[in-house]
């Protein structure tokens, strides 16, 4: 009887949830079309029209392509030397006080500031990704950190007592109890590096949704604006449900 | 002032689709107003569930809970209701003081400072009042949980392996004092327990449960008169009665 | 002392380190790489230059923090009173993540004005949504069994809410804030930088185009600084906050 509920309590709650993303998309076409955000705020409709002509469609497709590998390869490399530092300072203690400092300062540098250095050093194509790659870092170091420290005390303790090597206790319950954390940080980290992405674009990237904002914001093209950032949000967004759904699988099993 | 009836209860967990367990089964029982039951019976048997069914923290899934001919809630309602959990279940945040200030809080009264301190004193916490729950050990943390439980002066007491993780020497000075609160109160209590001269020692009468799904395979009427003392624990008499519950208790 | 600052800040230092190397090595236009110590060499001499900037850059983060973090706890024991309306508010919650609030400044600038009051709601915006996350998830973790104490002495709603989940909430809460600064500083700046509605951002902006690159790095590193120290002071919080609830 309980799981029943449980089960009814999902879907009715979908349900909501389904109504109040329509209700969000309706509120914008009204409020679109009583112009009360003025010209920059266009009807929901007016937007996803722009999504019908085949020639914006695959411009839009085109920079999509573009943003999404660089934010892939951002969020890949970011999350690599995430998990390693994080990794690094576990293993070796002295060094964490440090590590923690450098991910936070990392962290702060204005992209303002670091784009047009990377723009000279490594080239407009890298440096979408490599801007992506900064605050996934920071996110990913700072979710492992604590995703390895939020093993069980009690089953530490047994692991120590039990005479497990530092690799044995790793492998079969820190590694494990970091998981949730991990996950939870990747979700975040999804959007973190589309943001990165585009950011990093604005600098001077060749193609990429970055610059069809950017252009499409200059030349007051609105509607096309607005369905570019839509593009955008619904990256990240799958990449973030994506990851919820193994989150939540992971969580299930270790609950 | 609170007479407690099970009607032929059962109680089914669902643990997946196709599994479920049945944790009790055709359970009757009576508990006579200002009576103190002690219920006895291996692990995972259900007896942490009778307590659930008459707090009215869980519904059965057939037969009737009632106390005073009524359902749990309205003890609830009423605030008389004191239960001490098997897992203590104290707020981290707030110090023993604080934890034992919350019924207070909830039933909306002023708290009873000279009430709140007594108990504090009664369970052997004097000088801990603002300790929190992660600087007590666990025996500690077990004797706030049942100090929590008498703050409203509750008219049905329920306890959950309250002495569970005492040292002997504490655990007798424990139910020594309980028998005496109890006394002076008469309060409704149902007792569960690992330890069979515990529930002797204290009940009125023991109730030994079966093994999944829970049944009461046998029922003992305590023949010492109260006060007992800590002599009543040497007598002849008494020795028989352990061996003979816990010949009961063996499968 | 000293011992406890090289510590901290090693790699830090080795990355400056690093950093200094490379520009002397390599010959780039000097106009775009500057070297750590031509930065510092300014920071020091014209101090009083970046005063102004950074109190108004720090004033409008926090302000904007403190709006972001405030509606999203309301919202989240709004949501936390009603299955419905948790429902209904989740997904359009969900979407502002998941859409990139920095590219939308310009956007939101044409909306509310070229002012600073938009800088106010973009760093509010951002910090929103992490403190109506970590607080909604924070008002259900509920010690165990507390939820059946509270059933079993009849709590009304109210009750719960103060008695229980709100202070249950408080660490997540502490977890907010700390994700919510390390934005604040960042968003902040950027917003100006786009918005030139002054702050350390307009400053950037106004000595890059004056090709002022020292000034213009200078303002970066108190960005820098300040965003650091706030985050360290946000930590250093949650730190506490975790020892006293947990
Ligand atoms: N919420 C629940 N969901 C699923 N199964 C449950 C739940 N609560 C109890 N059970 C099952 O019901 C049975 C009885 O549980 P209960 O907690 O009442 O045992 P107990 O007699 O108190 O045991 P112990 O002496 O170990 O505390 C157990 O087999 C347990 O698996
Ligand atoms: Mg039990």
């Amino acid at each position: 009887m309980r799981y029943a509920e449980r089960n009814n309590g999902g879907v009715q709650r979908a349900l909501y949830q389904a109504c109040g993303f329509l209700l969000l998309l309706a509120a914008w076409q009204i409020a679109g079309k009583a112009g009360m955000g003025g010209k920059t705020l266009p009807a929901l409709s007016d937007v996803l029209r722009v999504y019908t002509i085949g020639w914006r469609r695959a411009l839009l497709l085109r920079a999509a392509v573009t943003t999404v590998s660089s934010a892939g390869i951002g969020l890949l490399l970011g999350a690599a030397l995430g998990c390693v530092t994080a990794l690094t300072a576990q293993l070796l203690p002295v060094l964490e006080p440090g590590l923690d400092r450098l991910a936070v300062v990392v962290n702060a540098l204005p992209a303002i500031a670091l784009g047009p250095v990377l723009i000279i050093t490594v080239g407009r194509e890298a440096t979408p990704a490599l801007l992506a790659a900064i605050p996934v870092f920071f996110l990913i170091y700072v979710a492992a950190t604590s995703g390895l420290q939020s093993a069980d005390q009690r089953l530490g303790q047994f692991f120590k007592a039990s005479g497990a090597s530092w690799w044995t206790r790793f492998l079969y319950l820190d590694a494990i109890s970091a998981l949730p954390a991990l996950l939870n940080g990747m979700k975040l980290a999804v959007t973190t590096a589309m943001i990165g992405a585009v950011v990093g674009e604005w600098f001077g990237a060749p193609t990429g949704l970055g610059i069809v904002i950017l252009n499409t914001m200059q030349n007051f093209q609105i509607p096309l604006m607005w369905a570019a950032v839509l593009v955008v949000a619904g990256i990240s967004l799958t990449g973030y449900g994506v990851i919820g759904l193994l989150q939540s699988a992971v969580e299930r099993r270790m609950a | 002032m609170s007479t407690i009836e099970l009607k032929d209860v059962s109680k089914e967990f669902r643990i997946n689709r196709e599994r479920s367990v049945l944790a009790l089964s055709a359970m009757d029982l009576t508990i006579r107003e200002g009576e103190f039951v002690a219920l006895l019976g291996p692990s995972g048997c259900g007896k942490s569930t009778i307590l659930h069914l008459v707090a009215g923290l869980d519904e059965p899934s057939t037969g009737t809970v009632t106390v005073d001919g009524l359902p749990p809630r309205q003890l609830q309602a009423k605030q008389q209701l004191g239960i001490a959990f098997q897992e203590h279940a104290l707020l981290p945040w707030r110090t023993v003081e604080g934890n034992l200030e919350l019924p207070f809080q909830i039933a909306g009264r002023t708290s009873d400072r000279e009430h709140i301190a007594g108990l504090i004193e009664l369970v052997g916490l004097k000088g801990f009042e603002s300790a929190r729950p992660s600087q007590l050990s666990g025996g500690m943390r077990q004797r706030v949980s049942i100090a929590r439980a008498l703050c409203l002066n509750p008219k049905l007491l329920l306890l959950d392996e309250p002495f569970g993780a005492l040292d002997a020497v504490t655990r007798r000075f424990m139910n020594l004092e309980l028998q005496r609160i109890w006394q002076e109160k008469q309060i409704t209590t149902i007792l569960v327990t690992h330890t069979v001269e515990e529930a002797i020692f204290l009940a009125d009468r023991v109730l030994v449960m079966s093994g999944r799904p829970g049944r009461i395979i046998r029922e003992l009427q305590v023949p010492f008169p109260r006060p007992r003392a800590v002599e009543t624990m040497r007598q002849e008499l008494f020795h028989q009665l352990v061996d003979d519950l816990t010949l009961s208790l063996e499968p | 002392m000293i011992l406890r600052f090289l510590k901290k800040s090693w790699a830090v230092i080795l990355l400056l380190l690093l950093w200094q190397i490379g520009v002397m090595t390599t010959n780039y236009n000097s106009i775009v790489v500057v070297s750590p110590l031509s930065v510092l060499q300014d920071l020091t001499m014209h101090a009083p230059v970046y005063i102004v900037p950074a109190l108004w850059t720090t004033g409008f983060a926090l302000g904007g923090l403190l709006l972001g973090m405030l509606a999203g706890l309301v919202l989240a024991v709004i949501c936390w009173t009603s299955k419905i309306l948790s429902g209904l508010l989740q997904s359009s919650a969900l979407l502002l993540t998941a859409t990139p609030i920095v590219c939308l400044i310009p956007i939101l600038a044409r909306l509310f004005g070229y002012q600073s009051r938009t800088e106010l709601l973009t760093v509010a915006i951002m910090t929103f949504f992490p403190s109506f996350v970590y607080a909604g998830s924070g008002l259900r973790r509920l010690p165990q069994r507390s939820q059946e104490l509270f059933a079993a002495l009849h709590a009304s709603r109210w009750k719960r809410l103060v008695l229980l989940a709100l202070p249950a909430a408080v660490p997540e809460l502490a977890v907010a804030l700390r994700v919510g600064t390390a934005y604040s500083i960042l968003v902040t700046v950027v917003a100006e930088f786009l918005m030139q509605t002054g702050g350390l951002g307009d400053m950037f902006a106004v000595t890059m185009q004056q090709f002022n690159l020292h000034r213009a790095l200078g303002a970066s590193v108190i960005a820098m600084a300040l965003s650091t120290a706030l985050y360290e002071a946000s930590s250093a919080l949650e730190k506490r906050v975790r020892l006293r609830f947990a």
